[in-house]
């Protein structure tokens, strides 16, 4: 497939640079400090100078969206790269070498999806103090059982393939064959779960947020800004409609690319 | 001294606590600079037999008895290490379907490379100038474009070629050729085999070749071994077995071969 014809990879990674931007950007783009407390300004209605209003507090909650949007980003990819990459090393090792190891991790894997990972998650966060890089680290720990499934069945296939069996022949070790020869093929699923991952990850942190037990305050997060607006929602539409918008659009983005990444690579 | 000796080899395959046997007692023997064909129809084991030399084996495969030995050491006995060294750098193989056994993701001058490191340790950029070489010495021009290309963006022909390439990087002692031109159009066919056997001169490798044609046999064998359910029934230089076949097999593969002759 061309890849100018594929509307949904297009738009998806096109919302994703813009909201990357806008992320990276944030002290440029934020007309306020996102801390800043303005005393006359508590909950105003969106206006000229507060394009998007302000909060309880009385700050301003563009402002805070920006740098919101860095914490949910890089929270979504960070924890996604965390659990892609033990995905990988767990999931190639039980698919290779199957026997032992394979049921070993197999499972462990079936063990850590026995349990509701939010209720998993909560408990060690309760237990760690819930700081930005203990969640990614924490949502990443939890999540890597999906692409380590998916890279094992990847490579059960792929290890019977010829050119497989050519590398064997020609003498490769076998971190050779898996990082080099194995890896790479089983690469696009891998891509297209990751990238649904992020969307998740990114959820799993707003809801974390919304609880109380994810990025703490001051620090605007997306999911943190929606809990602060729970109690003023009768009068302050605003402070719940955008970070909820923030966080829909960003979830549907990755999810198209996901869609537009399995289409062109033809990955079911 | 044989150079690469299979003694009384019996190998099963193992399926659902069912065991099948495919190799019965095969004996091979291949000596220094020579060519010996393994003819015999599909299933004789000939495959395999080449395949258990280097102990590549399927995972249902398991030997049961016998002994293969590579100047004097037994292969059977060695471990991991010992294998990986007798393999790519002393025993190389070239397979059916060329295509298929090149890595898809993979340039051909990667793939080359890749064969290369798998054994020494040289910066990319070396290894990249030997597998222009490399590409030179099996005929093939316009080096930069192939280089550059893709398994699938190659005729089969070309492939095969690259393919041999590859199997000679590491300038092996033995070759083996299982059924190397069986997918590809008769021209070529002709083209691969002169190419090998120029190579073979060039390189002074010894080949074991696996077929089940026999009119290729005559033209490039010095022995011949005919093998029919997992066993060597016949073995010889070609003209002593195309004039007097003794097995019944022989004469059956030969009465075939003539039966086409005459068409």
């Amino acid at each position: 497939m061309n890849i100018k014809q594929n509307k949904m990879l297009l738009a998806g990674l096109g919302i994703i640079v813009f909201l990357s931007a806008l992320a990276l950007l944030a002290p440029l783009l934020s007309p306020f400090d996102p801390a800043h407390i303005e005393q006359a300004e508590l909950l105003a209605p969106p206006s000229l100078r507060h394009p998007l209003g302000t909060d309880s507090l009385g700050r301003d909650l563009l402002s805070r969206m920006f740098y919101g949007a860095r914490i949910s980003l890089s929270v979504g990819l960070v924890a996604v790269g965390i659990a892609t990459l033990l995905g990988i090393m767990l999931g190639s090792v039980a698919g290779f070498y199957g026997g032992f190891w394979d049921a070993l991790i197999m499972r462990f894997v079936d063990v850590m999806l026995c349990f509701p990972a939010f209720f998993l998650i909560l408990a060690v966060v309760a237990v760690f103090e819930p700081s930005i890089f203990n969640i990614m680290c924490i949502i990443g720990l939890t999540s890597w059982m999906g692409p380590a499934r998916l890279v094992r069945a990847e490579i059960l296939s792929l290890k019977e393939r010829e050119f497989i069996q050519a590398a064997v022949a020609l003498g490769a070790s076998n971190a050779r064959i898996i990082i080099r020869h194995l890896i790479p093929n089983a690469a696009a699923p891998l891509l297209v779960n990751a990238t649904l991952g992020v969307s998740g990850a990114i959820l799993l942190e707003s809801g974390l947020s919304f609880l109380g037990l994810g990025v703490q305050p001051p620090v605007p997060s997306w999911g943190n800004i929606l809990i602060e607006s729970k109690s003023t929602l009768g009068v302050a539409w605003w402070i719940t409609v955008f970070p909820g918008c923030a966080i829909l659009v960003t979830v549907l983005a990755f999810n198209m690319l996901a869609e537009g990444l399995r289409k062109q690579g033809g990955t079911k | 001294m044989a150079l690469l000796e299979v003694k009384e080899l019996c190998l099963e395959f193992i399926q659902a606590e069912k065991t099948t046997p495919a190799l019965k007692g095969v004996n091979i023997c291949l000596h220094e600079g020579e060519t010996l064909v393994l003819a015999g129809e599909s299933g004789s084991g000939k495959s395999i037999t080449a395949l258990s030399c280097t102990r590549n084996l399927p995972h249902n495969a398991r030997i049961t008895s016998g002994s293969i030995s590579y100047r004097g050491r037994d292969v059977l006995s060695m471990n991991t290490g010992e294998l990986r060294e007798l393999r790519g750098k002393q025993i190389a193989y070239i397979f059916q379907d060329p295509t298929a056994y090149l890595n898809p993701l993979f340039t051909i001058g990667n793939q080359i490379c890749e064969a290369i490191r798998a054994h020494e340790d040289l910066p990319f950029r070396r290894a990249m100038d030997m597998s222009g070489e490399l590409l030179e010495r099996v005929k093939i021009s316009d080096i930069k474009r192939v280089l550059a290309s893709y398994p699938h963006q190659l005729s089969g022909g070309m492939n095969q070629r690259v393919f041999i390439a590859m199997g000679l990087a590491l300038r092996p002692e033995v070759l083996i050729a299982d059924e190397p031109t069986t997918s590809l159009d008769v021209t070529i066919e002709a083209e691969i085999l002169r190419l090998l056997s120029e190579l073979k001169k060039e390189f002074g490798f010894s080949l074991i070749f696996i077929t089940h044609n026999l009119s290729i046999a005559g033209k490039i064998a010095d022995r011949v071994c005919i093998m029919h359910e997992g066993r060597v029934v016949e073995e010889g230089c070609w003209l002593e077995i195309s004039v007097h076949p003794v097995h019944e097999h022989t004469k059956e593969l030969m009465r075939a071969y003539e039966e086409i002759g005459k068409l």
